[in-house]
């Protein structure tokens, strides 16, 4: 079956507010991913693996294109809401939307969130991140480049 | 110490989590979210790309996200696998960007706490320091102890 062709985001013109159904998307978390994911964390007994899964990325992705942001896009805060730890072998549902877009002393903001469900309906997660331009800004604040 | 209705206090201040950040970590980190198991060459994994993507900057990046994964981790730690795991949140804006080598310090103090039919609702401030004291990351968390 042929993949339908992204979407040109339109920052300025797409609605504020958008629910991204047609970005949902499912996967199996695996023992190994979550085996991975606490290596990572150097936590033997990590609730959420789901959080390096960053949800709340590809509902848009999937819809759209990359878009050009001045400066590159960082992410400058994360939200996660923990329900029920997903179990290891079982898929994972996970639906996201846009829910607000904003300029703020020159940068542009958008705010993502996605929720994670798994295949008996347990809620597993919410995800929100809040993306901001000017990714190359970033470098100047340690001060020790 | 486990966290609980018997022992919680405004202003009781957290004892904090604290991890040695390694590159190969990070990369393990982006490689753990991949239901492919692949990885792709970005700010967080590649010297290169995060020089021309982060304005010259010397190193890759940890994602904000291994950031709150270490904030939920304190919270597991401080008030226990159960309640965490069903109750917690965990908020933070990125202040100031980790890498490789850096000692991290997630802390955090109860701010307030209120009883109710459902449980006892318990809200933190929580920051996140690296080895020259500058916060990383800053925000609140909460949980529910039932």
């Amino acid at each position: 079956m042929a993949k339908t062709p992204k979407k040109k985001y339109d920052w300025y013109n797409n609605p504020v507010v958008e629910d991204l159904e047609e970005g949902s998307y499912d996967y199996v978390m695996t023992q190994e991913m979550v085996d991975q994911f606490g290596e990572a964390m150097e936590d033997p007994t990590p609730l959420f693996p789901t959080i390096a899964g960053k949800h709340d990325g590809p509902p848009k992705s999937n819809i759209y294109e990359n878009e050009e942001v001045p400066g590159g896009i960082i992410n400058a805060r994360s939200m996660q809401e923990c329900f029920n730890p997903p179990i290891p072998g079982k898929r994972l549902f996970v639906t996201g939307r846009i829910t607000g877009r904003y300029i703020w002393r020159g940068f542009m903001y958008e705010v993502t969130e996605a929720t994670c469900v798994d295949e008996d309906g347990r809620l597993i997660d919410r995800q929100s991140s809040v993306h901001r331009s000017g990714a190359e800004e970033m470098g100047k604040l340690r001060g020790d480049q | 110490m486990t966290i609980t209705t018997s022992n919680l206090a405004r202003g009781l201040d957290m004892e904090p989590l604290v991890k040695e950040i390694d590159q190969d970590r990070i990369n393990l980190f982006e490689v753990s979210g991949s239901p492919s198991g692949e990885s792709h060459a970005d700010y967080h994994t590649d010297t290169e790309v995060a020089q021309k993507a982060l304005g010259g900057f010397r190193a890759p990046i940890a994602s904000g996200r291994m950031t709150v994964a270490w904030g939920v981790e304190a919270m597991a730690k401080w008030f226990g696998h159960d309640v965490a795991g069903h109750s917690a949140r965990v908020d933070l804006r990125f202040t100031i960007p980790v890498i490789h080598g850096d000692t991290i310090s997630v802390r955090g103090i109860i701010t307030h706490f209120r009883e109710s039919e459902n449980g006892t609702s318990v809200n933190l401030e929580m920051w996140v320091d690296n080895q020259k004291n500058q916060k990383v990351a800053v925000g609140t968390a909460s949980v529910r102890i039932p």
